[in-house]
């Protein structure tokens, strides 16, 4: 349970969703893309922009109803107690699965550009801790660490692509609208996949300051990461061109790699640019840790959800080391995105339905 | 047993503060026989060779005489004002009081009300309050037959003059620093804001040094709730003595654990006098020059005095240079480990190929080497500051020219280390505030350290630490690190910029100031009357 001052206003939710969503599908979602839609890729984030945008204003809409109470109070209220335990279970699993295949898939990265001797425990842990640290102290400062954090990987990020610009051909994106529909749906689908994480809302929903503006936490949220999409899709595919972002395992960072600064004082920076990355990898991977450690507080109804915080540390420590390579990876990965279909999706539409009949219900009794 | 018993009997009567909050304990009252008094009041204080006691007699030659009796302590009472103002008065001029007036309580008013020519005159009932006074440089007069005395404030001595101060030293500004003595402090705030709604309130800590603690603040400015808070803080301090104000900030700081100051200290009454009309609070305390400045907040440690009587560009152009000094302060030497260590690939080739050629025969690593170099600063730096001026800068230049270039000769570090670690020095001596300047030296360790085990990857991990750190700071309620955590952009541009003054309409709102307004443009009103009369000639 959160305490009473650990309240959150509307921007900083927005910080919230955005800095959860932006985080390891970066380095990644230009493959995908270009896999399912070719040179339409831009296309692809612009539907699967849509996609999330209605998940999300349908979490929305059950947030509005949750009238002060949790998530599981609120499930428990409308689906039974016993339905309601075994959302919050699931959820819990979710998080925590999410969590490990972040920290997994940020590792790999590291070990990959960074530091190639280095081993992956060490990544993973001293992350983890780092994260364990932040949400101990609760939501709003969870929150305030966002706020204060968005500038600097937005401002690097975007200059970062700008440097590309010399060597982007956008030609690369044409011509448009050749894929066929069903592969445009299909891969705006994986679009909507990667922008998972407003999910997280539905359990830190308890924290708002004021469930009037959810609307407005969804649109801009989903509008911004949207745009950031767009603009990285847009970059990576005109500098590596559509077939080789196909064959790239991480195509972003291979976009980094070939960034050369101005005026010659650095001469490679894909270091730091990687290196102000991890930021963004740890606002996702805190905003996760903290909603399962706090779905599990709801769950037993605990008054103080700290406790539960060193309780998942192992399971998600051990969850992450679990992957024997980068394929494994690529599957659990997969299997994560299906789970959040679920989770982003159809439990809160059947949530919504449920409401919806019940309150219908309730008055005409 | 007979021995026992007196020791405690004694103890408890010169115990004159039974509560912490200093009030003195008024229940042993004075009496009428005069040498009861002073028998009584040397009990009190028994064995203080500094106390002095002074009987005489007042009084018409021919008509009744009383005999009194003053104490003071030397060294604290202005004798000056004891001989001329007090014995001088009482002894030469009573003489020509008239015979009615020289009897009980009229002699008594007389004494008090037309007599003595000191200006502050309180008249006590007991001996508590009688001691305390004496103690704090007041005289005690005591007078036959009467069961009252009177407390004369011939507060008076010797003390430092208002001096330029050393730690805040200003291009433009005013030259005056606070002192030693409390009273001095406050009237050189008083002077520069010259408003009933200035309210000082005093406090006594220290259970043995009673020293006076102010707690300065603007009523209809300052919030109520930050004044509170420091108050209660204040009161909640039961400590034996309080002998700089370092005690009593680390003793209501909001989080001791943190090496971040969470009170920002000045030594100079302009500095106070401009927090007072931004809604801060600002602790005076006897005794040190060193004034506390509640509720702080992390930029606001950035500036300096001056920042606001330059020009802004100027100012503006400074605080950049300050953060871009704070970040060379921690970052510098832990940023050229990771990329000679971890990431050659960052610099340019002819840089790391003339990198390799300085660090050719260096027997360290790049840690310790950097390790080396920031520890012999460290001690250099304190060792300068411990010696006195002229050899202080021998030893500047003795360790730093000398056995800087030796050791390069002798090839124990390399030259860039050495380059490194200077700007990495000569930055952290340029943020105006020293407590966060030997925070930021020592987060530089901590910086060096990770870069070493992990590259890029550790000095992000601290980073990322440090600001979780931060984010959870708070200061008297107030976030450490506002104005950055608001979406205000005017506020968070403020940290870089210092706009031209005609801009700064309100006051900062992270002390959640009573009265947001700071100026009304005058110039302003009248321009859009003008042009209000343009429209209408037209």
């Amino acid at each position: 349970m959160l305490m009473d001052d650990d309240r959150i206003s509307t921007a900083q939710a927005i910080a919230l969703a955005i800095n959860t969503i932006l985080g390891v599908g970066l380095t990644t979602l230009p493959r995908e893309l270009t896999k399912a839609a070719g040179p339409d890729c831009w296309i692809v984030v612009i539907l699967g922009g849509i996609f999330a945008l209605i998940s999300a204003l349908i979490i929305a809409t059950v947030i509005t109803r949750f009238n002060g109470k949790t998530f599981i109070e609120y499930t428990s209220s409308i689906l039974g107690r016993p339905v309601g335990f075994l959302v919050g279970v699931l959820y819990a699993f979710y998080f925590v699965l999410s969590c490990a295949v972040v920290l997994r898939i940020f590792s790999s990265v590291i070990k990959n550009f960074v530091l190639e001797s280095t081993p992956r425990e060490f990544i993973i842990i001293t992350l983890l801790v780092l994260s364990f640290y932040l949400i101990r102290h609760g939501l709003e400062p969870m929150a305030r660490f966002m706020v204060i954090n968005t500038p600097i990987w937005l401002i690097t990020a975007v200059a970062a692509f700008l440097f590309t610009f010399n060597k982007a051909d956008f030609s690369e994106l044409l011509p448009f609208f050749r894929t066929p529909p069903d592969k445009l749906l299909f891969g705006s689908l994986s679009a909507a996949l990667s922008m998972a994480g407003f999910e997280v809302l539905m359990v830190a929903g308890q924290g708002l300051n004021t469930t009037k503006h959810v609307y407005k936490i969804a649109l801009v949220s989903i509008a911004t990461v949207t745009a950031s999409y767009l603009y990285l899709v847009v970059f990576v595919v005109s500098v590596l061109g559509v077939e080789e972002t196909k064959m790239l395992l991480w195509p972003t960072v291979d976009v980094l790699r070939s960034i050369t600064v101005p005026g010659g004082i650095l001469e490679r920076i894909e270091a730091p640019l990687i290196t102000v990355w991890v930021i963004m990898v740890f606002t996702t991977l805190s905003p996760y840790y903290f909603s399962a450690a706090i779905t599990i507080a709801n769950i037993f109804n605990a008054k103080e959800f700290k406790i539960f915080v060193p309780l998942l540390f192992p399971w998600i420590y051990f969850l992450s080391m679990t992957p024997q390579n980068v394929l494994e990876l690529e599957s659990w990965l997969k299997f994560v995105g299906n789970l959040s279909i679920g989770f982003g999706f159809v439990i809160p539409f059947i949530m919504l339905i449920a409401g919806s009949l019940k309150a219908r219900w309730g008055k005409s009794q | 047993m007979g021995n026992i018993f007196k020791t405690l009997f004694n103890r408890k009567k010169t115990e004159i503060f039974y509560e912490r909050d200093m009030t003195p304990d008024k229940s042993r009252k004075l009496y009428k026989d005069i040498d009861e008094n002073i028998k009584v009041f040397n009990e009190y204080l028994a064995d203080c060779d500094d106390l002095i006691s002074r009987e005489f007699v007042v009084g018409n030659p021919n008509g009744p005489k009383h005999r009194m009796v003053l104490f003071n302590i030397d060294g604290l009472a202005d004798k000056k004002v004891v001989h001329e103002e007090i014995m001088k008065s009482l002894m030469l001029f009573a003489r020509q009081v008239p015979l009615e007036y020289s009897v009980g309580d009229k002699f008594f008013q007389l004494v008090k009300d037309g007599l003595i020519t000191v200006a502050e005159v309180r008249e006590t009932d007991n001996f508590g309050e009688a001691v305390l006074a004496v103690l704090s440089g007041d005289t005690a007069l005591f007078i036959d037959k009467l069961d009252r005395g009177l407390i004369l404030n011939t507060r008076g001595w010797e003390k430092r003059a208002v001096q330029e101060p050393s730690t805040e030293a200003v291009i433009r500004g005013s030259r005056d620093g606070f002192t030693e003595t409390y009273r001095v402090n406050v009237a050189l705030v008083r002077r520069r804001i010259k408003d009933p709604n200035l309210k000082v309130q005093t406090v006594r800590l220290g259970r043995h040094t009673r020293t006076d603690v102010g707690v300065l603040y603007i009523k209809g400015i300052a919030n109520p709730s930050i004044v509170e808070e420091v108050l209660k803080r204040l009161n909640t301090i039961d400590i034996s003595g309080v002998l700089e104000s370092g005690y009593i900030e680390q003793m209501i700081e909001d989080n001791y654990l943190s090496f971040f100051p969470l009170l920002r200290r000045t030594e100079r009454p302009d500095v106070a006098a401009a927090c007072l009309l931004e809604g801060n609070v600002v602790i005076l305390c006897d005794n040190t020059p060193f004034a506390l400045i509640a509720p702080t907040t992390f930029f606001s440690l950035f500036q300096s005095a001056e920042d606001y009587y330059e020009n802004w560009y100027i100012a503006s152009l400074i605080r950049i240079l300050r953060m871009s000094a704070a970040f060379l302060a921690v970052t510098a030497p832990a940023l050229y480990v990771a990329m000679v260590s971890y990431h050659p690939g960052m610099l340019p080739t002819d840089l790391a190929l003339s990198i390799g050629a300085t660090r050719e025969g260096v027997p360290f690593s790049t840690t310790v080497e950097a390790l080396i170099m920031m520890l012999a600063l460290e001690v250099l730096r304190e060792a300068g500051i411990r010696l006195p001026g002229p050899i202080g800068q021998t030893i500047g230049i003795v360790g730093g020219l000398v056995v800087g270039e030796a050791a390069v000769r002798a090839g124990i570090v390399s030259p860039i280390m050495v380059i490194l670690i200077a700007i990495n020095a000569i930055s952290s001596f340029a943020i105006p505030n020293f407590n966060l300047a030997v925070a930021f030296r020592l987060l530089a360790f901590v910086f060096l350290l990770f870069a070493s085990v992990a590259g890029l990857y550790g000095i992000i991990l601290v980073y990322l630490g440090l600001v979780i750190h931060l984010v959870t700071l708070k200061s008297f309620g107030v976030n450490y690190l506002s104005p950055l955590v608001s979406f205000k952009m005017k506020r968070v541009i403020d940290i870089l910029v210092r706009p031209p003054l005609p801009f700064i309409k309100e006051r900062p709102d992270y002390t959640k100031p009573l009265d947001r307004k700071r100026m009304r443009d005058l110039r302003q009103d009248q321009e859009s009357e003008g042009g209000d009369e343009d429209a209408d000639g037209r």
